[in-house]
């Protein structure tokens, strides 16, 4: 039982001690998930604050470029088809998302 | 929140249907590159090594949002979910805000910031604010420079602090000088990442957290 925890602790200093010192970059290995990407979410519709029915508590990314602003319910950013909004605000281009 | 740019060209983001350490990653139409949400770096494809700017944005209550920003616009879909409100940090330990200094990633322990909601502390010769309003759940970060000084704040009242220096009052809010010499100055905003603890470790392995002072004894 102690050597099998003494294996298990000295796999994890390896692993960890490789994690740590190896750059991220050449660790990259994704999983699939989906079996094709999710289709580009672009040109979204906007309301004015006046027009838009959010709860006050309700948590929003807010940006602000150039002195425009604009907030994305994090409740419309959630789930694979939804999580990255391009979009434009004052001229830059953007991508919504958390 | 990044500028979808990368030397001009523009690029048009989506969700490849990969995961990579349990987080997005997202692929442009443009070049099929394969980039890592967290970082912002792309890494497989002809863009490879390159990073999107992240840009400063604020995870807020839309109370707050609005109350700061009266002509922002907001984004309209039918909403997924519910459950985003400012009830989702209760357990503020599973969350820290996260900041690049130098390509180097440090990090504010979100239950350091409820207790302590007002921070000045120093990263590789910058000095650094980091607020915290409640209510709104809102951390923000900002340079304590402002016209060629480097200030010292304290808390005064009502989300508002002053600075040690010129006695100016700020918004801890939106940084921004509203009583004072220093009425109208602006203290510049760093980007932070509302993330959870795991993934930020995940993705920047040699983070370290930003030390807070211990709580004062009761007298």
């Amino acid at each position: 039982m102690v050597c099998f925890r003494l294996l298990l602790v000295s796999c994890w200093v390896l692993v960890h001690g490789n994690l740590q010192g190896q750059r991220i970059a050449d660790r990259y290995q994704p999983r699939q998930v989906l079996d094709t990407p999710m289709r580009a979410i672009t040109h979204p519709s906007v309301v004015s604050a006046a027009a838009a029915v959010v709860p006050d508590n309700e948590l929003v990314l807010g940006v602000e470029v150039n002195g425009m602003a604009r907030a994305y319910r994090i409740n419309e950013l959630t789930g694979p088809r939804r999580e990255i909004i391009n979009d434009t605000l004052s001229g830059l281009p953007i991508a919504a998302t958390w | 929140m990044y500028v979808r740019q990368v030397e001009d060209q523009e690029l048009t983001l989506r969700v490849s249907g990969k995961l990579w350490m349990r987080s997005l990653v997202m692929s442009d139409l443009e070049t099929g590159s394969e980039w890592a949400h967290l970082l912002g770096r792309a890494m497989k494809g002809p863009l490879r090594g390159k990073e999107l700017k992240p840009l400063v944005s604020d995870m807020v209550t839309w109370a707050v949002w609005k109350e700061t920003h009266p002509e922002t616009t907001v984004m309209r879909m039918p909403a997924r979910r519910t459950d985003y409100t400012s009830l989702f940090y209760r357990d503020p330990t599973r969350f820290v805000f996260g900041l690049k200094v130098n390509g180097k990633a440090w990090a504010l322990p979100l239950a350091d910031l409820q207790t302590v909601p007002l921070l000045s502390f120093e990263i590789e010769d910058q000095p650094l604010l980091a607020t915290y309003d409640a209510p709104g759940v809102v951390p923000r970060l900002f340079s304590r420079k402002s016209k060629g000084q480097v200030l010292e704040f304290s808390q005064t009242q009502d989300r508002r602090m002053k600075d040690a220096q010129t006695g100016s009052i700020w918004s801890c809010r939106t940084g921004r000088a509203i009583q004072g010499p220093l009425t109208g100055s602006q203290l510049e905003q760093h980007v932070g990442i509302m993330s959870f603890r795991k993934a930020w470790q995940d993705f920047h392995p040699n983070s370290n957290d930003v030390v807070f002072p211990s709580p004062k004894p009761d007298p």
